[in-house]
């Protein structure tokens, strides 16, 4: 990474919008989607075509079909009934709320966007959103006190003297 | 895998073959070869068809042949889509046109009576890329979109940095060294820019004329260096005083014991001005004193290592990051020498891929093609050196070069050339050594190799192969791998032996780290919106041009004999920005064959010309891993992996085994404990199983 090419991020490069829905809304968006999504299921020609993994973007709109100019990046976590921050840099772009996601829009390919997400209680997780379509983020959280169920986790060393006593008694056994 | 019978393979193949026939629904579209050799587009066998694409994908194949009179008429009203340049009377050498506005010398041609005629069209576009980041169309007329096209050519217009971000102004990507080559805007820009600024400077000149290379000391060694010079040339001083001799050089005559000392000392006095000679040959090239490190005149600092680093990326420069040969060498010429130097090394790019050829010289059985195009290319479009490529350039500008082909006569082809090549790899694993690399202490034991790993391809020509090009690569070795307790140990990574074959080509690869990869390496630094801190290094995973799979990958696998899946211990012949673990003594890979950028690219994009292929497209996977270090925990993820070709039938490939060193004659399989560690009480964990025991194992793990 070169230096003058790190500085230009701070350079404002398109704005970041962060919207946040209640936690009602967000219900009534999901059993709305929910009904779209069953209603398109049925319809759709290609109804029995695995889904795409939840991350990804379709990588060939059809050629009718103009892009978007921005994407749509909807963050959660888990466990969802749990509150967490997420920062971009040393922005903060907003707060996922107990059942609530953090939307986020980005212009489209306009590169992805690493993220710090924090929470009480949890160990902060670093993370990537793309731009290169509408997706969807789901960060799992892990308990401060389960960081041995991570990989990589490396248990300490035993001290140097094996657990020894400290002092010779002068006696022979 | 060792004694598998060959035959077996074969019949296991021929039946997976005829599956994907049977489900092959696209083809690739991509941008067809232009002619070489003069063979007129609508011959029946179009040798630079690529290989899948249909006739009808290339609606010039289908015109009648033309005359070179009637292709060559002036066709000015032409949109730039269907026009080609042809310069009429190139310069020669040392005469560059008086007026380099001089419209008389070329003239716009249509392009497809250009092809018709056996012209081959060179892109000297600014959005051309690789055959490999070609866009292509499946047989449904949908695009088959690559994601990484656009970071490739925002990359080579200095437009984008390696994420895809845009670059700041005035920031440069130095990016030949590893694979992508500068476009002709950018390369433009430089020719303008060094005319009005060219650093030229006769002393300069002169001092570094006087040394071959500077030499390094480190920065904390200093004093104890100039003490150590000091004392000698003391020494010499007195025995000069002695011997009543007149100068140094006498000295040594008189006493040739002491030349060696004398030709040191001398060395180290021309390398004062020569080092001052590359602070301002730096400086005024925008490389030194522009960035946050302060350089300290005459120590090789860290301003001046990331100087020098950029000025052996800017010129392609093949060296470890100090002051040696062939850097000094660059250092020393003009800088639309070396500009010049930049434009060919572009141009031949694009004309091995307008005429779809490989052969570079690397084997004395077959001609140098690429070298043989280039030439003739550069001398029919008038570019024999530097005064007229900057003439060229005032000619042409930015809008000229969004979309500016040409269109030369090039040499005929040899006769194995063929839309469906037999086409096959050897890799020679060369010099093999399976003993740890250090002792009991930790010392480091030297492992002397004569005989170089190296890939070759062939082509199968009445019965006889015909090697096209043979180039070093990498073989695995001793690397460290994280164990499931989290510590590191060392553990022999070998490279498979015997028949594989390659079914599958990704541009743009994702290497998926296995989870015994060093957690330290999958983490860096960088600025995000203002703020230093710690990510995941997609840079090491791709899509990208220091991923480890590098820009473009070939995956080596068993087929399987009942049909099934293909048996993959993770193996790969692919592109690397790690350079010098190709080209240096100790290099090694973690299993993999590696070959720098450009020429896996070359290799791929030939192959893919050249044999039966179906393009798949993107293989989205979003792929997610979380991993812990310190007090962070690091979430990679993995939109796609990468854009898919799939080789039908797939290419054969053979690995041979190579001449075993020193006293271990297996590989060792389990962990070995670094020395230099410290480790938990007990045992080491058992490694993971990898796949072959006869010393592969699983290179990079995707």
């Amino acid at each position: 990474m070169r230096i003058p090419a790190l500085l230009s991020r701070f350079a404002p490069r398109g704005r970041v919008r962060v919207g946040r829905l209640p936690g009602a809304a967000w219900l009534i968006a999901g059993l709305t989607i929910g009904a779209f999504a069953v209603a398109a299921a049925v319809a759709a020609p290609d109804a029995g075509r695995p889904p795409l993994p939840i991350d990804v973007a379709a990588p060939n709109p059809p050629l009718d079909q103009a892009p978007a100019a921005t994407v749509r990046i909807v963050i959660t976590i888990i466990p969802s009934a749990k509150k967490a921050m997420v920062f971009w840099g040393k922005k903060r772009l907003g707060i996922v709320a107990p059942h609530a996601p953090l939307v986020v829009q980005r212009p489209r390919d306009s590169g992805p966007l690493d993220l710090i997400v924090r929470s009480d209680g949890y160990i902060p997780v670093q993370t990537r959103a793309y731009t290169f379509g509408d997706s969807k983020l789901s960060v799992k959280l892990t308990p401060l006190d389960q960081k041995n169920t991570l990989l990589g986790f490396r248990e300490e060393l035993p001290p140097p003297d094996g657990g020894a006593p400290g002092e010779p008694d002068g006696g022979t056994p | 895998m060792r004694g598998r019978p060959w035959s077996g393979l074969a019949i296991a193949g021929l039946v997976v073959i005829a599956g994907c026939r049977e489900s092959a629904q696209l083809h690739g579209e991509g941008p067809p070869a232009s002619n070489a050799g003069g063979r007129p587009a609508s011959s029946a066998a179009a040798p630079a068809s690529p290989a899948g694409t249909p006739t009808a994908a290339r609606p010039a194949a289908l015109r009648a042949p033309v005359s070179e009179a009637e292709a060559l008429k002036p066709r000015s009203d032409l949109l730039p889509e269907r026009r080609a340049l042809f310069v009429v009377a190139p310069p020669q050498p040392g005469q560059a046109p008086a007026n380099p506005q001089a419209p008389q010398q070329e003239r716009w041609i249509d392009a497809d009576e250009a092809e018709a005629a056996g012209f081959t069209l060179v892109d000297l576009s600014d959005d051309w890329t690789p055959y490999i980041f070609a866009e292509q169309v499946g047989a449904d007329g949908q695009p088959l979109s690559n994601r990484y096209r656009r970071i490739f050519l925002g990359l080579a217009n200095d437009q984008l940095d390696e994420d895809g971000e845009p670059l700041a102004a005035g920031s440069k990507n130095y990016l030949e060294l590893y694979g992508i080559f500068p476009s002709l805007s950018v390369l433009r820009a430089r020719f303008l820019a060094d005319e009005q600024h060219p650093c030229l400077d006769q002393e300069n000149a002169d001092a570094l004329d006087a040394v071959e290379t500077v030499t390094y000391v480190a920065p904390a060694d200093l004093k104890k260096d100039e003490r150590h010079l000091s004392r000698i040339r003391a020494e010499l001083e007195d025995a000069r005083r002695k011997l009543h001799a007149a100068t140094l050089d006498d000295l040594a005559t008189r006493q040739p014991a002491l030349a060696a000392k004398v030709k040191l000392v001398e060395k180290r006095a021309a390398e004062k001005p020569a080092m001052a000679a590359v602070e301002k040959r730096l400086t005024c090239e925008g490389l030194l004193g522009t960035g946050k490190n302060h350089h300290q005149p005459g120590i090789y600092d860290d301003a001046m290592r990331l100087a020098v680093r950029n000025f052996q990326r800017k010129h392609m420069i093949y060296e470890a990051n100090f002051l040696r040969r062939k850097t000094v060498e660059a250092l020393s010429r003009s800088l639309l020498d070396n500009d010049y130097d930049a434009l060919v090394r572009a141009l031949r790019e694009r004309v091995v891929s307008a005429a779809a050829i490989l052969e570079d010289g690397s084997t004395s059985k077959v001609r140098n093609l690429v070298d043989e195009y280039t030439k003739a290319a550069l001398a029919q479009m008038g570019l024999p050196d530097a005064p007229s490529a900057l003439a060229f350039f005032k000619r042409h500008g930015p809008d000229d070069l969004k979309r500016l082909r040409v269109a030369v006569k090039l040499p005929p082809r040899p006769d194995y050339y063929g839309p469906e090549m037999d086409l096959s790899i050897v890799v020679d694993r060369g010099d093999v050594w399976y003993d740890v690399p250090f002792d009991d202490k930790g010392h480091y034991k030297p492992q002397a190799r004569k005989k170089y790993p190296s890939l070759t391809l062939y082509d199968r020509v009445g019965g006889k192969l015909v090697a096209l090009s043979h180039w070093r690569t990498t073989i695995g070795g001793w690397r460290a791998d994280q164990a499931s307790n989290g510590y590191e140990y060392f553990r022999y990574k070998g490279s498979d032996i015997g028949p594989r074959v390659i079914r599958h080509v990704v541009s743009g690869p994702v290497w998926i780290a296995p989870t015994s990869t060093p957690i330290r390496s999958l983490i860096k630094g960088k600025i995000v919106n203002g703020k230093w801190m710690g990510i995941v290094n997609y840079d090491e995973l791709g899509p990208g041009f220091l991923s480890a799979y590098g820009l473009i990958a070939g995956y080596f696998v068993v087929p399987s004999q009942s049909g099934g899946k293909d048996w993959d211990n993770g193996v790969r012949a692919h592109g690397s920005s790690d350079y010098l673990s190709i080209y240096s003594a100790n290099g090694y890979s973690h299993g993999c064959h590696r070959l720098p950028n450009h020429l896996a690219i070359r290799l791929y994009s030939f192959i893919l010309r050249h044999r039966h292929m179906r393009v798949a497209g993107d293989q989205p996977m979003g792929f997610t891993r979380q991993f812990l270090q310190k007090n962070t925990v690091y979430e990679m993820r993995i939109p796609s992996r990468g854009y898919l070709y799939e080789l039908d039938p797939p290419m054969p490939v053979n690995v041979l085994e190579g001449n075993i060193m020193g006293d271990q004659k297996k590989p060792v399989l389990g962990y070995v404990p670094e020395p230099w560690n410290k480790y938990p009480p007990g045992p080491p964990p058992p490694a993971p199983e990898s796949g072959d025991k006869a010393g592969g194992g699983s290179c990079c793990g995707d």
